[in-house]
Order: structure tokens, then sequence, then C-alpha cells
């Protein structure tokens, strides 16, 4: 059995397109980006080779640690919201009658569907401070709770932030829907014979098996929070000034608007650093033990 | 019987109560394509002030009509069908076996080589543009479609290993087990075996491949210089202005644009189910 | 660079294809030895510069190509093309707002296309650092175009150095403060002369629920164009003259500038959530007489005049106080640019037939915005009649210029590009409000050192 795992031939034929492809088009890229992250260039000409100086620069720049707070509470919010209102929804949708699920099933994923130009969009219809529907349904609740929702720097992030999570909780849910779905029938069975609730059966057995799942769905919205641009370039352009900038946005003005490539290149090192570390603790930390069913 | 009837009596109200939660949720998300296509009839005053979520005061077809006749939609349409279906299979094709080797085979470093693709994640785009246009360059894919399937498919890997690792690792080792001992190649055993139990995995990764290649953009605007190569998201272009923005027409392009997505993602989630089904019973 | 070569031969044989698509199927066989046919003439006695030479090009145009704006002037353009140069087919390919992303890559690769708008100095310098452009000067003087070009597009014209970069196709435009008379007499309220004046209008204005300066800011060059205006109430050189240095952030008329900002947004001068407020949303209230005034460029004059009539017109921006008003009113806020306009690829396979095709362009354009749009502010000299009555607020416009005490290079952009940014970075949160003038002062020092 060792031997017929560890079939070196084989194992070699099963990697090799994957590893040509990811050393070519991510790991070629990301030296090119780490190397010039220590430079000053432009992005076409040749560089001058300037040490730490951006890394430096990087530590004392009030952007960046703007862009760091904005990444987590970006990060923060979506894991917050979608993995639990994801788990909900595969579980509801799992015991739910034939149409229903197809129906569901359908639904709950059409917003993952669209292009993200629409959503954001939409929303920005939503929040609009004049006649946004967000501020008139506060106002039906006869609240006076008139907000200026993406024009304040402290509740901007977070607006966006509850777009990209509701755009893409469809997204989490089919994951985790076809987890549920691939646990074998006879393990709810037995907890039906327990005398357990649907909730509570889903609660001990359900979880704790799709514990390999939920590793790629953390790993998903965290990295994908830290990572996030085009909602808020869409909806606030990262403005007002700078309080909706997040590294990928520190790293874009700096190569594009400002014209400072390396110093770009030097945040983006850091946003793959971060990401880097955040994917292994989860990898760690999550599903360790093989679980077989 | 008996416990069980009392149960869900028991449970009646908030099973009710949940349930309409349930559906208020579905409406939710089906307000945007329903948005969606009222915006694609609108013009840029009703979009902003006087009529922003309502259906349209009048239909204005000349946004569809615009859309077609800017730019050449079906060469457009052409492109992001081939790309697509290429990037599909590739990814597919790459990480099924990849996945395959890391979770079941035993080689040293496998988690390194595993954590390694997993960059492919979280690398910004942004920056690598201009970096991947120059290597695009020098492998002699540029000015073909190649030029983003290539790319397309590298990227994709990365989420498409996770899910179908996870998937992989949850299988029993008695099935290679068995067909060792049954004599079959690893291949076989692979393909025949493997493969057929993680069908449902590949069918939803599928789908999201199809979602992210389908409505790319930012990499196709830098490769793709050629008229005769853009994609279906390219054709937004046309109506963003430096100061205005023709917002009825983008709509109409995005309405047709989403159409085939929407249609897939209907088609496809059947077979899925159905895939599960399957495997579920072979399971079971 | 064989791959290109390869692609103009299949694009120009693909052509030639079409052109016989359109004759009688019999003359297609004989289309190959017609097409032989020039380079067999060419001893047979014709001039080598004769017009049996032209062979046909197409050329690849990467332009802002995206709304009527341009879309009306560059077809005109072809149109006439079409005409003056049949042997030249244009590929237009629309150019996005991307911040240069997409030109810079196509620099890197070496896939240029054969002519180009260029807009930013950071990128017009890269491109000529890494040879994609050169200095056109000694092709522009042989085809006659440098005595076309008007003295107000010189800034556009000559860099720095004299030497000429880029083919302006638009003149320098000025920024214009526009009111709309009826709103502000239904209101009784005085058209402001001061600033002061200014705030306590758009106090009643607020106060009676109307918006007072819709203004886009979403965009940000717009903020700093605001605030240009303002800071050539106290410096006349405005934002400009930050870029070389020849003014200090840290002089008084920045803050005061400044502190008027934040006084207008204080007495409600602009509508909530201005900074995701865009363009279409802004003008939508403009056009609609919601608005009491309105900030944007000369261009929006033909469209205002369409929607508000005699209502609209523009005003000089009001004065430091009223005793200013006379010596500052002429001071207008942009009319000077950087070097901007077409381009041509000094690796283009067509590099002279470029030149000229991007001159006559630039041309074209300019005779378009006259003759159609009643435009005097272009780049290139135009003989032909205006066939549109010109408006009264551009005829107004017209004879202030000529009065121009001092101009600026437009919304505070310039040589130094990190500064463009921070400027129009730290205007937007002046105008919404969550940042001070002091701190604004302060994030600006930080990049200019002082």
């Amino acid at each position: 059995m060792k031997k017929y795992l560890g079939n070196k031939a084989m194992i070699l034929a099963l990697i090799a397109p994957t590893m040509i492809l990811i050393c070519v088009m991510v790991l070629y890229p990301l030296v090119i980006l780490f190397t010039k992250s220590f430079t000053e260039w432009d992005g076409l000409n040749p560089s001058t080779f300037k040490g730490m100086d951006n890394y430096i620069r990087l530590f004392k720049d009030p952007i960046f640690y703007t862009g760091l707070q904005n990444g987590i509470i970006f990060a923060l919010v979506q894991t917050c919201i979608q993995i639990p209102v994801a788990t909900l929804l595969a579980f509801a949708v799992k015991d739910s009658g034939r149409f229903e699920k197809k129906f569901f099933r359908i639904t709950y994923y059409l917003p993952a569907v669209l292009s993200i130009t629409v959503v954001a969009q939409l929303w920005l219809s939503m929040y609009n401070a004049e006649y946004g529907l967000i501020n008139k349904i506060f106002e039906l609740m006869g609240l006076e709770y008139r907000q200026n929702w993406l024009g304040d720097g402290d509740s901007g992030i977070v607006a966006i932030a509850i777009v990209n999570t509701w755009q893409f909780t469809g997204y989490q849910f089919i994951l985790l829907l076809s987890a549920a779905n691939s646990i074998p029938e006879h393990y709810f069975e037995a907890a039906q014979i327990d005398g357990c609730s649907k909730f509570k059966a889903h609660l001990r057995i359900t979880l704790p098996l799709m514990q390999e799942s939920y590793k790629y769905c953390l790993i998903i919205a965290i990295t994908g929070g830290l990572n996030a641009f085009a909602t808020m370039n869409i909806m606030t352009g990262g403005g007002p000034g700078t309080s909706t900038y997040t590294l990928t946005y520190l790293m874009y003005r700096s190569a594009f608007k400002v014209g400072n490539y390396g110093y770009g290149c030097a945040s983006a090192i850091m946003l793959v650093v971060q990401c880097l570390i955040v994917s292994i603790i989860i990898n760690k930390a999550v599903a360790r033990e093989r679980i077989i069913y | 019987m008996t416990l069980q009837h009392h149960h869900r009596k028991h449970f009646t109200v908030g099973t009710v109560f949940f349930k309409f939660v349930l559906y208020i949720y579905a409406v939710v998300n089906l307000y945007p394509i329903i948005w969606m296509l009222f915006y694609s009839f609108k013009d840029n005053m009703e979009i902003f002030t006087t009529n922003p979520f309502g259906p349209p005061q009048t239909l204005r077809f000349e946004n569809y009509v615009k859309a077609w006749e800017t730019f050449n939609l079906p060469v457009y349409f052409m492109n992001s069908v081939k790309v697509t279906a290429a990037v599909i299979v590739f990814v597919i094709a790459f990480s099924t076996m990849f996945a395959y080797a890391t979770a079941r085979m035993r080689f040293r470093g496998q988690t390194f080589l595993r954590v390694l693709t997993m960059i492919g994640l979280f690398l910004p785009l942004q920056c690598i543009m201009i970096p991947i246009a120059v290597l695009v360059r020098d492998l002699h894919i540029n000015n073909t479609l190649w030029a983003v399937i290539v790319p397309y498919t590298a990227f994709n890997l990365s989420f498409s290993i996770m899910v179908l690792y996870g998937y992989m690792r949850s299988l029993p080792f008695e099935l290679e087990e068995s067909a060792c001992l049954d004599g079959a190649s690893i291949w076989t055993c692979f393909l025949r075996i493997i493969v057929p139990n993680v069908k449902s995995a590949i069918a939803t990764v599928a789908i999201f491949v199809f979602m992210s290649v389908w409505n790319e953009y930012n990499l196709a605007l830098i490769l793709l210089t050629r008229d005769e190569l853009k994609t279906l998201p390219l054709g937004l272009l046309f109506f963003q202005g430096e100061y205005t923005t023709d917002w009825g027409a983008m709509g109409a392009t995005m309405v047709i644009a989403s159409i085939p997505t929407v249609l897939v993602y209907t088609l496809f989630s059947a077979q899925v189910e159905k895939a599960m089904t399957v495997s579920g019973a072979v399971k079971g | 660079m064989k791959k290109i070569l390869a692609f103009l031969l299949a694009a120009v044989m693909l052509l030639s294809l079409a052109a016989c698509g359109s004759e009688p199927a019999e003359e297609e066989t004989p289309a190959p030895a017609e097409s032989e046919a020039p380079s067999g003439e060419e001893p047979s006695g014709e001039e080598p510069s004769g017009e049996g030479e032209h062979e046909p090009v197409t050329l690849r145009v990467y332009v802002r190509y995206s709304d009527d704006d341009t879309i009306l002037p560059y077809d005109y353009a072809v149109e006439c093309l079409a005409e003056d140069m049949p042997w030249v087919t244009l590929e237009l390919d629309p150019m996005p707002a991307d911040d240069g992303v997409k030109l810079k890559s196509m620099v890197a690769t070496g896939d240029m296309p054969d002519i180009f708008a260029v807009g930013s100095v950071d990128i017009l310098d890269s491109m000529i650092e890494a040879g994609a452009v050169q200095d056109l000067t000694e092709e522009v003087t042989a085809n006659g175009f440098v005595e076309k070009v008007l003295p107000a597009a010189y800034s556009k014209f000559y860099d720095e150095d004299g030497k000429i970069y880029t083919l302006p196709y638009t003149g320098t435009e000025v920024g214009l403060l526009f009111v709309n008379k009826t709103i502000f007499e239904e209101n009784s309220v005085e058209i402001p002369r001061t600033i002061e004046e200014w705030i306590a209008a758009a106090e009643t204005f607020s106060a009676a629920g109307i918006t007072t300066l819709p203004i886009f800011g979403k965009e940000q060059w717009i903020c700093n164009a605001l605030y240009d205006a303002l800071v050539t109430r106290y410096i006349p050189d405005g934002l400009s003259s930050l870029h070389d240095g020849s003014h200090s952030i840290r002089e008084e008329g920045y803050l005061k500038a400044a502190q008027d900002l934040e006084a207008l947004a204080a007495a409600g001068a602009f509508p909530d959530g201005v900074t995701t407020l865009n363009y279409e949303q802004a003008t939508n209230l403009w056009y609609n007489g919601q608005a009491a005034m309105f900030l944007n460029g000369q261009w929006e004059i033909p469209t205002t005049e369409q929607y508000l009539g005699d209502a609209a017109d523009w005003i000089p921006i009001p004065a430091a106080s009223e005793e200013e008003y006379e010596t500052s009113q002429h001071a207008f806020i942009g009319g000077t640019g950087t070097p901007a306009g077409l381009s041509v690829c000094t690796w283009s396979e067509n590099y002279d037939v470029a030149i000229d095709v991007a001159c006559y362009l630039a041309e074209k354009y300019a005779e378009y915005n006259y003759t159609q749009r009643g435009s005097t502010t272009i780049a290139v000299r135009c003989d032909k009649p205006m066939e549109v009555e010109q408006s009264a607020m551009n005829a107004k416009l017209s004879e202030a210029i000529q009065e121009a005490t001092s101009t600026t290079v437009m919304a505070g952009s310039g040589t130094n590009t990190e500064l463009y940014t921070v400027l129009g970075e730290g205007t937007q949160s002046l105008l919404a409000g969550v940042m001070t003038a002091e701190d604004f002062i302060e994030s600006i020092a930080l990049v200019t050192g002082d």
C-alpha cells in the first residue's frame, strides 16, 4: 500500500501541470513583486535598488495603518456574517422539500452570479443619503436615524463590507450545502434513533463532520476580506479621502496613481504575507485530523 | 412515532417563522436581478434620481439596440464561451490530479506544495498585471485567447485545489486498498474510484470557475488588446466615458452577459443535485 | 515583433478581402494579382511620393472613445479621413478610466497602438524614458501642424524642455462656476460676490431644502478644482505653484481656502453623501433646476444651456472680500495644461503615416468642436465657419478670457503626481467633513516637505 500511494512517477505526473502553471503564473510574478519591493520603479523602466526604504516608509505611512485596519474590519464582518448565515441556510435547505430545495438553492446564489458592478451600483442607491431605501426604512420605523452611510469615515468600510458579504454569502452557502449533502445518511438515522431534534443533530453531527469545508470557507472569507478592492473601488473609490482604503487599494494607488510601483510592491508583499499567515494558521487549527466518513 | 409527532407540533410556530425568513431572504436575493432588468430599460435620470428602485416608466429598448450596435457582441460572446470552457476543463483536470496527489498519496513536502498553491488565492492582481502581461508576451501567447486562458487557469487552480483537497481527504482509505488488492493501477483507481466519488465537488467547483472567468474584467482588459479577441465584460468599456457614463446601455450589456450565468447555474445546480444523489447512493 | 507584423499583414489582407467582398464575386480571383500590381507599377514611371504609392495602412488608435463627448468628434474625424486619406483604416480602441494601467502594460509588452491619447505627465515621462515616444518636432514642423496649433494650447503641446511629444486635440479649458439665476431670484438670494456671501447663500438654500452646489465629489479632481478656485482668491496661481515649489503650502492663503471649504460644507452647500455623488447624479440635480450652482469645466456649457436655457449663467468665483472683487474676478481656474493629447508610438510600423494621421485627427477633433459645438477653446486653428450659433455663455467666456489675469493647471494636477493624489484625497475629506483644514495642510506638507 505504501508503495502504491508513494508511486513517484505517478505523483510527478499528477502534480506537474499544476506546479508548472503555479510556478510560472503565480510564483514568478510574486518573486518579481518581492524583488521590486526593494526598489524605486515606475513599472516600465529599469529600477534602482533602495534597500529597505519602501518598507521603512510603509511603516510610517498612515494610509498603511488605515488599510490594515480596514482590511481586518472587512475580513471580520465578512467572516462573522457569512459563515453563520451560510451554515443556517445550508441546513435549512438540506431539510427542505424538493421544490423549496431547488428554489432556495438558486435564489440564494444569484447575487454571486451577478457582476460586482451591478451589485455595487444597487447598494449605492440603497445607501444613498437622500433617497436611499435604508434611510427610508429607518424613517418608516419612526427612527430619527438618517445616516450618511458611505460618506462617513467610520461607517463607510462596514457598509461596503456588508455589500460584499451579502453578495458572496451564496458562495459559502453552496460550498457548505454540498458538504452537508455529501455526509452519508446513516449518521442522521443514528441521531434520529437517539431522539435528537434536527437542529441538535446538525449541531452534533453535521458541523463537526464539515470541518474540512469550514477550513476553506474561512480561508476564502478572511483572505477575501483582507484583499478587498473591487467593491470599494466602485462604491467609494477609497473615499472620502483615504478612509475606505485597504492594502490592495494602497498598492493600486502607489503603483498607478502616484507612479511609485516599487512602493506598491512593498504593500503587496505585506498583504501576501498577512494572508499567508492567516491561511497557515487556519490550516493548522481547523480539521487537523482527517475526518473520514 | 407519537414522540416524533409531538416533537413536530411543538416546533410549528418556530418552523413557520423560520420558513418565512427563508422566503424573505430569497426575495431579497432575487431583487438584484429584477433591479438589473429594470435598470437596463432606464436612462441616467431615472436610474439615479427620479426612479432608482421601481420598474421603468418607459421601456427604453434603445439601450439594448445600443449594446448590440456599439460593439461586436456575437464575437465577444463567443470568445467568452471559448475562454470559459477551456479554463473549466483545464482547472478541473489539473486540480483534481493535484488534489489527489496531495490528499491521498504520500510524498515529502506535500503540505508545502499545497500551501504554495494557495498563494494564488490572494496574490493581489492589480500589482502583478504588468509582469503578467510581459510574461504572456514572452510565452508567445499574446494576441491569442491563450493569453487569458493560461493565467485564468493558474489563478483558479488555488481555490479548486483547496475544495477538492477537502473532499478527497474525507474519503475512506479502503477505497484505494481494495483497488490495490484488485490489482488496479493507481491511475485507474484515481479515474474510476476517486473521481466519481467527488463528482459533486467537481460540479460545484466548475460552477465557481465559470462565474469567476465569465465575469473577469481586469486581466482581460490588459491582456486582450485586439477587438476580435475581447470577451464580454470588455463591452462595458464602450459606455464609460471620461465624464459621463451611459448606465442604461451598461445595464443592457450586463443583462445580456448575465443571462448565460443564470442559465448555466440553474441547469448546473440540477446536475449537482443529481450527482450528489448518485454518490450518496453509492456511499449509503 | 514578428507576430505583430504577421498580424498587421493578416489585418491588411482581411481588409482587402472585405473590400473585395463588396465587389462582384467574379473579381475575387484576380484580387491577389491586383495587390501585387503597385510594386510592379513602381519602377514603371510614377514618382515614389506619388499617389499610387499609398499602400493600405491600418492604424490602431487607443483613445477616449466612450461617450458622445468623445465619440462624435472622432467619428467625424474618421469620416473626413475616409475622404482625405482613403488608404488609411483606423481601429478605434476605447480607453478606460484605469489610471493608465493598460497603457503602461502595453508599453511594457511593446504591443503598442500606433496612436494613443496621453494625459498624465507621469506616464508620458515613463514612456519617453522607455523609448515608446520621442520628440515629434521635426515631423510636425514638416507637415505644418506646428503652425496650426493655437497659442492657448501651447502648454499642452510643448514639454518643459520645448520638445513636442503630444498633439493636443482639445484646448486648455477653464473651470467655471455656474449659477441658476431663477433659483436665486425665487429665493431672493443675491448672486454671491464674496465667499462670505456664498456661505450665507448656502445657509439660506440649505434651510429652504435646496442644494447649493451638487459637486460630483466621487471624482477627486473636481474636489481639487473647487479648492483650487478658493485658493485663487488668495493666491492667483492656485495649486499649480505647489508643484514647482514656488509657493509653500504653509502660506496663509492655502489654509484660508481650506477653511472656506470647511465653512461651505458646514453651511450645507453640498448634498449629503457628496463623496459618493457621481457625475450623473450631480448633473441630474443641476439640469433639473434643483441646484443653485454647479462647478465644472467649460465643456459643461452646451448641455447646461440645453436644459436650463437663459436661467443659467457663469459667474466669477466669489472674492475673498468686496474690495478684491474687481481685481480677482479675472483670475481663472484651469486654462493651463501639462503636455497632453495624441501621441504616436515610436515602434509603430507606420510611424510617419501615424504622425500625419494623428495631426489630422487632432485637427478634425478641434474642427468638430468649433463648427458643431461652438466651442472657441480649441487646440488647433479652424478656418471653417461655426455652424451653430455661439451661445451666450460661450460668447461671454470668449470675451472674459481675453482679460484673464491668471490661470492655473486644471484641478491641481501637474508634475508631482503624488501631490496631486494627496490633494485629491485631502480636498475630498474636507468636503465630507472628515478632516480639518489644519490637518489637511499638514497632510500636504508631508508630501511637499514644507
